[in-house]
């Protein structure tokens, strides 16, 4: 595997727990977030611009307190009815639901007021926005039986539709907001990914320039961020292999870094 | 993958957009500034030319006159002191020349001496030090080592801070000495605690350095050396080498400070 074959991987976006990194901001959301699971919540909202770390942090959170609290991740939304109930039977029943049956959306209600007061379950739903208004509609019913509690993802740009709802409003216990990063913590977070492949010439060779270069491309994203780190290690891998001439390897190369700008669309000729 | 040579072509044309704008925007900026030049130099131009023909004019009237009339030749006068004072603008050259003239009709010169003579007129004999509104103790005497001497105007009282400072750097420098034949890791361990105090990294790395050389195991110096190479700009480095020394002896310290090095926190 050559050099930059290994720094390309830093940047793969895929969620990676081993990989996370911990910034200023989003251990303030992971804290926010922990402390609310000691409170008597029904819905919480949790938004920002896509790529600053929502479904990282549920997953994250999720792997830390699975094994104390009865709680579940939902990473993909579920777009059909039938779909989401048999989630939720295998939720609240915990077996999975017999094929052929049907349940009457009410029936899960009856039972989570039969079983409260017994069982907390927390379920972390990523991707909220894309779920129709059905669904919402019963998970907000759900959450009032006071069983089941709700962690809901969604994009910042959407979040206002689903806030407006005033019976979305009165049940929020309350918002925690994922923002982009600082200058600084996307340095952080571009050094400690490549250290943690152990890319120690690679992140020294990154300059102030070259981070300010990428700060003002991704304005501080690190989904944007990763893709731009991705492409221009891939350029890195196209000169290393046709023609190494084209650049010094003992400094980072702000002409690939542009090159990646422009081929990921960050930047427009 | 992408067409790399297609997007290096794409980059040329970025770069030679990039060189443009600036190029364009000083033409641009030039441009109007020698507009506002011309407009201003246009309407000066008409100004003056307007005074001298009030001038040829009040000459001509003062002229006939003159030799009658005392007060009328008073009058030329002012009038000539007043048009020099103006704008005088002679024939054969295209500039303008602006001067001053005093009430004898000389030119005036600025009389105020150049900011180095005024430092060569200042008389240090004169001069008097006023006593700092402070506590006596808080203040130290330095001047002549005279203590009969009740002449305390001529001594330069200091801030008894200002003057900690100056022990101490005096202090650092004999010990900078002293390591120079002791070689004694402590004194060097000082002197780099010092400059890191006063955040001189680079002095405080190369102390740590030289502390470090001597005694490996001094685990203050290397959080010192790992501290002032991070101020520096060397963050990876200092995360590297303070990994290494945490590998070795598991210092609570340097994981303290490696965690806050790894999450970019202040130390």
């Amino acid at each position: 595997m050559s050099y930059y074959d290994i720094a390309k991987e830093c940047f793969v976006d895929e969620i990676n727990l081993e990989n996370y990194i911990e910034l200023p901001g989003s251990m303030v959301a992971y804290e926010e977030l922990e402390m609310a699971f000691d409170k008597p919540f029904k819905l919480m909202l949790l938004y920002g611009e896509p790529g600053t770390g929502k479904s990282l942090l549920l997953s994250r959170i999720y792997d830390k307190k699975k094994y104390q609290k009865e709680i579940h991740y939902i990473d993909t939304p579920m777009l059909d009815e039938e779909e989401f109930f048999r989630k939720l039977f295998d939720i609240l029943i915990q077996k999975p639901m017999p094929k052929g049956t049907k349940v009457d959306f009410n029936t899960f209600v009856e039972f989570c007021k039969v079983i409260k007061g017994q069982r907390e379950i927390i379920i972390l739903l990523d991707e909220a926005q894309l779920y129709p208004k059905k669904i919402l509609e019963q998970i907000r019913i759900l959450s009032d039986a006071g069983v089941l509690r709700f962690v809901i993802a969604v994009h910042k740009t959407t979040d206002e539709d689903i806030i407006a709802k005033s019976h979305f409003q009165t049940r929020i216990w309350g918002t925690i907001e994922l923002k982009n990063a600082t200058p600084q913590e996307l340095k952080t977070y571009i050094h400690q990914k490549l250290l943690k492949y152990n890319q120690f010439e690679i992140a020294n060779m990154l300059k102030q320039k070259n981070i300010d270069f990428i700060y003002k491309c991704t304005n501080g994203n690190f989904r944007s961020c990763s893709k731009l780190m991705y492409t221009t290690f891939e350029i890195y891998q196209y000169y290393e292999k046709h023609d190494p001439s084209q650049f010094n390897k003992d400094k980072f190369s702000q002409k690939f870094l542009e090159m990646a700008a422009i081929a990921t669309g960050a930047i427009n000729v | 993958m992408y067409d790399i040579p297609e997007l290096e072509k794409k980059w040329k044309k970025y770069k030679r957009n990039k060189i443009k704008k600036p190029i364009v925007v000083s033409t641009i900026s030039i441009i109007l500034l020698a507009g506002v030049g011309l407009i201003a130099t246009t309407y000066l131009n008409k100004n003056s030319s307007d005074n001298s023909s009030v001038v040829k004019k009040s000459n001509k009237n003062t002229e006939t006159t003159s030799q009658n009339s005392n007060s009328n030749t008073n009058l030329n006068s002012n009038n000539n002191q007043a048009v020099k004072e103006n704008i005088s603008k002679k024939s054969n050259e295209a500039s303008i020349v602006i001067e001053k003239i005093d009430s004898k009709g000389n030119p005036l010169i600025n009389t105020k001496p150049s900011s180095d003579n005024e430092e060569a007129n200042i008389d240090l004999s004169k001069a008097v030090i006023i006593k700092p509104n402070v506590p006596d103790d808080e203040i130290r005497v330095i001047g002549f080592d005279n203590k009969n001497n009740n002449n305390s105007k001529s001594d330069i009282l200091i801030p008894k801070s200002s003057t900690e400072e100056i022990n101490k750097r005096e202090e650092i420098a004999n010990l900078e000495d002293k390591f120079k034949e002791s070689q004694d890791p402590n004194d060097s361990l000082e002197v780099a605690k010092y400059y890191y105090k006063i955040k001189n990294y680079k002095k405080a790395e190369t102390w740590a350095v030289n502390t470090n050389n001597l005694d490996g195991d001094i685990e203050e110096s290397w959080l010192i050396f790992a501290k002032a190479r991070a101020k520096q700009g060397k963050r990876v480095d200092a995360i590297k080498v303070l990994q290494t020394f945490y590998d070795e002896t598991n210092s609570p310290k340097a994981k303290k400070l490696l965690d806050k090095l790894r999450k970019g926190l202040p130390f």
